[in-house]
């Protein structure tokens, strides 16, 4: 842009050249008629006064006196036309010191002889006295420049002068020269305004196509350079700068070479060898940039017309980001393949028609392949050596295999196929899982499928299922034994509640009405044995009564439901005080202790311990009882403690047991069932017992209710 | 119109004794019809069998049942009571040695008035027969039969 404007100021300045020229012309040739004029005035006041010497001489030669002369030369004059404006015609006496000016017409006042030749110039004039004739530029005694023709007449000594004023020769010339001048500057003004007038449009058509043409230039992400056939940068954009990191003069200074990275600098020298003759290439090479930055680039080069001659236009694109991309692409394609080919599962991928394009090597395996080189890659081929069968034995149609399900759009985990080779018969199962892909158009484009050999997954199901059918089978029959040994003790139950207690009923009755009837003929150790007799039998009535609470509690079913343990506690101790009146208690029951449980269990449970309780303090003038509740590692547990007997903790591992006694018949009686009891309906609440005690000292029995949940 | 007669309906020869002498000690003197089995005892209401001619129109003051026995249990035997029109109304109570719960349940069931638990102990079967005795022969109101 720069240079066109440039160029336009030199059209001004042509213009002005010009204009001058002319000027100068016109001044010469003024110059050189000036000269002629000035040499035409010499020869003619020259000849002037010769002529007029020539006449004085004569007719001095004649006698005539100087006066005389005086007189004709006066008159001979008179009629003259003067010279020009400024013109005079001059004698001068030596001697007489008269100064007589010829010429009418003198517009300037007559000096004297002294005026003149002592204050004034008047070079003429002196220089006639020399003598001499001639011609001379001076001044004159107005101290005025004039021309003038000079002579000298002897005898008379008279000095002759012709002259006239050189500004009155000048004064055309001068006219003219301004005159010139005006019209050059003329010309000159006149002819800017109008280049300026008929060229301003067209020039800004110029910037402005060159403005665009340099922003496209410079706008383009792309380096763009312009170098000539040597490799010369000639022209560079701004990316191109900004890319390679130097300035646009250091780049205009460079070559082509300069730029590519060292490795490529070889190929661009034959790059540009080649290129005039193909005249176009494309190809990749790297850029070094000012501090030592390789960056990747994708150049198309070709010959255009620049500035008249050919040159090259090349151009450069950053592909850092596509390279990056493509090493992604590569550096992830190669992990894809390493992890197909690390998987135990057949993987493949099917286009949308069907061919395989990605397959691996469990692939191979999984169809029964030789190889991969050997594997069927369209979906096509397998029917011709692939039977395939849904998992309920019926063949499936080519439409229901996995890859045309998964293109049709649907996604599946685990499908069951049995498949069979026809070559070989060999038969297995798959479980496949399939997808389709789809592209950003959501399109399906593909599908990817995974299978897996489950055949012997599918034959340990099969024992397993049969193992548990088998374990169903025995669990059915046990049970069926169970329930029969159920019946069966409940039968017992039956028996022993109603068949051994009828006989016991009869030893005690009959031994009773022996005793009442027969009183008189038994001496008194009869009638003692007789009483052991029933207090013996009243004791096994007691025992088969425990047997079959244990029993009942064992058999019957829980039915839960908020229990209250403090209000069951209050009512068993009130009845268990009122068949003992006679002695001294000091119960303490807390109140709200609940349960969930069976509340008849839990009722039989607390009879027993209370039972227990009051009749291991029954040696002591005040039993002390209590029933509450404490915090063990978190757990609520119940607690009934009493001041009694106590036991040695060295048996409490008996101390549950069926028939286990820790005391004797005589000394407290009872069956050994009670805790048995207790202890079954605990477990059967899912809750643990157990007991803390001294001998004499005292008993505490611990319980939870629900312990599991 | 009822007579005053206690039928019993007890298979064990001894368990008819002891009761026979229960009821003599709690001084309870109405007639005792023992029956051996439930056959027998449903002869004897409904007039049939080794009781056949007997008038149907008294019935027992009260029926003590046994549950065991063998051929016809006890609580046959009370369906049969129940189910017939002469003999719906008559007070049965069971007298056993079980002390199952499903009996207990079972009898109720069937329209029982009363069950009681033979204890072991003489003693105090003699109270509860006196108890009995007192209870259903003199407390007891019945409805008059028109």
């Amino acid at each position: 842009m720069r240079k066109r404007i440039i160029q336009s100021h030199n059209v001004l300045l042509l213009i002005l050249i010009l204009a001058f020229s002319i000027f100068l012309i016109t001044m010469i040739s003024l110059l050189i008629i000036y000269n002629n004029t000035i040499n035409t005035y010499k020869a003619v006041l020259t000849d002037m006064v010769e002529s007029d010497k020539t006449v004085i001489v004569t007719l001095a030669e004649k006698g005539l006196s100087e006066d005389a002369v005086a007189q004709i030369m006066k008159k001979s004059h008179a009629r003259l036309q003067s010279i020009g404006k400024t013109g005079e015609f001059v004698i001068a006496d030596l001697n007489g010191k008269v100064v007589t000016f010829l010429l009418n017409d003198n517009i300037y006042p007559t000096p004297t002889y002294e005026q003149i030749m002592t204050e004034k110039a008047a070079t003429p004039l002196k220089m006639a006295f020399t003598g001499k004739s001639g011609f001379v530029r001076g001044k004159d005694y107005r101290n005025v420049e004039v021309l003038a023709g000079y002579a000298f007449v002897k005898g008379f000594d008279w000095g002759i002068v012709a002259k006239i004023d050189v500004s009155e020769v000048n004064r055309p010339f001068r006219d003219a020269a301004y005159i010139a001048a005006g019209l050059a500057m003329f010309c000159m003004i006149s002819g800017s305004i109008l280049f300026i007038l008929i060229t301003n449009p067209m020039i800004g058509r110029i910037i402005r196509s060159e403005n665009k043409f340099r922003s496209l230039f410079d706008s383009s992400t792309d380096e763009i350079m312009i170098a000539d056939f040597a490799g010369h940068c000639l022209e560079v954009n701004e990316p191109a700068c900004l890319k390679l990191q130097y300035s646009r003069d250091e780049l205009i200074s460079m070559s082509l070479r300069d730029i590519n990275s060292p490795e490529f600098r070889g190929r661009c020298d034959e790059i540009i060898k080649k290129l005039p003759e193909i005249g176009f290439m494309s190809y990749e090479t790297e850029h070094m940039t000012k501090t030592g930055q390789i960056i990747p680039v994708e150049v198309r080069a070709k010959v255009v017309d620049y500035n008249k001659s050919k040159a090259i236009l090349k151009i450069a694109r950053d592909i850092t980001e596509r390279k990056r991309t493509e090493a992604a692409l590569r550096e992830s394609n190669a992990m894809l393949e390493v992890a197909l080919a690390s998987m135990t599962d057949a993987v493949f991928i099917s286009d949308a028609e069907g061919r395989f394009i990605n397959l691996n090597e469990a692939f191979v395996t999984f169809y029964r392949f030789k190889n991969k080189a050997d594997c069927a890659r369209t979906l096509a081929e397998y029917p011709v050596f692939l039977e395939v069968y849904l998992p309920n034995g019926e063949p499936a149609p080519l439409d229901q295999w996995a890859v045309p399900r998964a293109l049709r759009g649907e996604i599946c985990t685990n499908a069951e196929y049995t498949l069979r080779r026809k070559d070989t018969g060999e038969t297995w199962v798959g479980s496949y899982s399939f997808s389709p892909i789809r592209n950003k158009d959501n399109a399906i484009v593909g599908a990817v499928v995974t299978a897996r050999d489950i055949t012997d997954r599918k034959r340990t199901e099969l024992k397993i299922l049969r193992l548990n059918e088998e374990l169903e089978q025995r669990v059915r029959d046990r049970t069926v034994q169970l329930e029969a040994a159920n019946k069966e003790l409940e039968a017992f139950a039956y028996s022993v509640s109603h068949d051994l207690r009828a006989p016991l009923r009869g030893i005690d009755g009959w031994s009773l009405a022996l005793l009442e009837d027969y009183q008189s003929q038994l001496d008194e150790r009869a009638c003692q044995y007789i009483e052991r007799v029933r207090s013996e039998t009243q004791r096994m009535g007691q025992l088969i009564d425990d047997l079959l609470q244990l029993s009942r509690v064992t058999r019957s079913q829980i039915q839960k439901a908020k229990v209250n343990l403090s209000a069951l506690a209050q009512t068993i101790v009130k009845h268990l005080q009122e068949t003992q009146p006679a002695r001294q208690f000091d119960i303490s029951i807390a109140p709200g202790l609940t349960a969930m449980g069976d509340d008849r269990l839990l009722e039989i449970a607390l009879i027993n311990l209370f039972n227990n309780a009051f009749k291991f303090t029954g040696k002591l003038p005040l039993a002390r009882i209590e029933f509450g509740k404490t915090i063990v590692d978190g757990r609520q547990v119940f607690f009934i403690r009493d001041n009694g007997a106590g036991f040695d903790m060295a048996y409490s591992t008996k101390l549950f047991g069926a028939f286990q006694r820790m005391h004797k018949q005589t000394e407290f009686p009872g069956t050994g069932v009670g805790l048995a009891t207790v202890q079954r309906i605990i477990h059967r609440h899912a809750g643990r017992i157990w007991a803390e005690a001294k001998v004499d000292q005292g008993a505490t029995f611990y319980f939870t209710i629900n312990e599991a949940s | 119109m009822n007579s005053n007669a206690i039928l019993l309906v007890e298979d064990s020869r001894s368990d008819v004794e002891l009761t026979v002498r229960a009821l003599e000690k709690g001084r309870v003197t109405n007639e005792l019809v023992v029956a051996e089995d439930g056959r027998e005892a449903l002869d004897y209401l409904f007039g049939t069998g080794k009781y056949a001619g007997r008038d149907v129109a008294q019935m027992p003051a009260f029926i003590l049942l046994d549950l065991k026995m063998p051929v016809m249990d006890g609580f046959d035997v009370l369906k049969h009571i129940r189910a017939d029109e002469r003999t719906r109304l008559v007070p049965v109570v069971i007298l056993t040695s079980s002390q199952e719960e499903q009996d207990l349940a079972m009898s109720y069931e069937l329209g029982v008035n009363s069950y009681i638990r033979k204890p072991v102990d003489f003693v105090r079967f003699v109270d509860a027969v006196k108890n009995l005795g007192l209870y259903w022969l003199v407390l007891n109101e019945t409805p008059s039969k028109s």
